[in-house]
C-alpha cells in the first residue's frame, strides 16, 4: 500500500518511514503542503497520507481541504500528524477533511493501530468501487433494452442502431446475458400441421 | 535511533539559531513556527526540558508574548545545552560499542 508523509521535519519523518517501512509499507516523502497536494493530485492508487499540521507553505489541514473539495471520488485516508493537542484543532482538521490525527511524538503503537485503520477503509472503498463499477456495467447493458424498438410487423426483427434489421433473439443476445432455446409453442405447431397438411398430394387418404 | 541523534545534533543548533533570529526581530509568528519544530525533534528522543522549553515559546508566539520571549530562549538554551553533551555522550559510546 501506497503511504504518503508529508513532514517538514527531517527527524520526524525519517522515524516515520522507518517505522512505516518495518510494515512493508510503500513510503514516499515529501517536505512541504505544496508537494504533498502534488503528489496527491498525482497519484492513482488508494493512498493513505500522513500530514503534519505545521508545514511550509500549505498547511496540512489545507491539503485536507483541497483533497476533499477538489477530488471527493479519491480513495485517500488522511491522517493529520500534529503536536497542537487542543481539542480545537483536533475538531478544526476533521471538519477540513481528515480520517484520524495522530499527536506528535507518536506511539509506534498507536501509529499501527490507525494506520491499519486506515488500509482497512482504503481496501473497503476499494472493494466498493469494484462492485459500483460492476453494477455499471450490468446497468449499461440493462439500459441498451429501454426505449423504443422499431419492429418490423410482419417478420418481427428489429432494427438496431447500425440500422441493420436482427432477429429478435440476435438482438436482445446481443445486449443482454440472456440466451435462447428454439421450440414451437402449441398454436404455431397447430398452425405449421395444418399448412403441411394442406401441401401433402395424398391428404385426408391416409398416403404419406 | 543512531541515524535520529546524529540529524538531531547536526540541525538542532541550527533550529536554535532560527529561534534566535525571530527572538529578537519580535516575530511572534516565526518564535511560534521555529518553536514548534525544535519541539517536534526533541519529542522524539524524550528531551523533555527542550520539549517543556519549546513549547513554552511556542505558546509565547502563539499568544503575542513577546516580552517573554527573551527569557524563554534563554531557558530553551540552558536546556539545549544540557542536551547536547549527553547526546554526544551517548552516540560515542554506541559507536564505540
Amino acid at each position: 500500500m501506497q503511504v504518503l508523509v508529508a513532514e517538514d521535519d527531517r527527524i520526524a519523518a525519517a522515524i516515520l518511514a522507518q517505522t512505516l517501512r518495518r510494515w512493508n509499507l510503500d513510503v514516499t516523502i515529501v517536505a512541504d503542503g505544496a508537494a504533498a497536494w502534488r503528489y496527491l493530485q498525482a497519484v492513482s492508487v488508494p493512498t493513505l497520507a500522513i500530514l503534519d499540521w505545521m508545514m511550509p507553505e500549505v498547511d496540512g489541514s489545507e491539503v485536507c481541504r483541497r483533497v476533499r473539495q477538489q477530488m471527493p471520488l479519491a480513495n485517500m485516508y488522511l491522517m493529520l500528524l500534529t503536536s497542537l493537542e487542543s481539542r480545537s484543532h483536533v475538531i478544526a482538521g476533521l471538519e477540513a477533511g481528515a480520517d484520524d490525527y495522530l499527536v506528535k511524538p507518536f506511539d509506534p503503537d498507536e501509529l499501527r493501530a490507525r494506520v491499519n485503520v486506515g488500509l482497512r477503509v482504503l481496501a473497503l472503498q476499494e472493494k466498493l468501487a469494484d462492485r459500483v463499477s460492476q453494477l455499471q456495467a450490468a446497468l449499461d447493458n440493462v439500459k441498451q433494452l429501454h426505449g423504443l424498438l422499431p419492429i418490423c410487423s410482419y417478420c418481427k426483427r428489429i432494427r438496431g442502431d447500425d440500422q441493420y434489421w436482427q432477429q429478435v433473439e440476435s438482438y436482445i443476445a446481443d445486449r443482454s446475458d440472456a440466451q435462447f432455446s428454439h421450440s414451437i409453442c402449441p398454436p404455431c405447431y397447430a398452425k405449421l400441421e395444418q399448412e403441411l397438411d394442406a401441401d401433402r398430394p395424398f391428404s385426408g387418404t391416409g398416403g404419406v | 535511533m543512531l541515524d535520529v541523534v546524529r540529524m538531531f545534533l547536526e540541525d538542532c543548533p541550527i533550529r536554535v539559531e532560527a529561534i534566535r533570529a525571530a527572538v529578537e526581530d519580535a516575530d511572534a509568528a516565526r518564535i511560534r513556527a521555529t518553536a514548534h519544530t525544535l519541539k517536534g525533534s526533541a519529542g522524539y528522543l524524550s528531551a523533555r526540558f527542550v520539549v517543556d522549553a519549546a513549547a513554552a515559546l511556542e505558546m509565547m508566539g502563539l499568544e503575542g508574548r513577546i516580552a517573554e520571549a527573551a527569557a524563554g530562549f534563554e531557558r530553551l538554551t540552558a536546556a539545549v545545552a544540557q542536551l547536547i553533551p549527553e547526546l554526544r555522550s551517548w552516540l560515542n559510546s554506541v559507536q564505540a560499542d
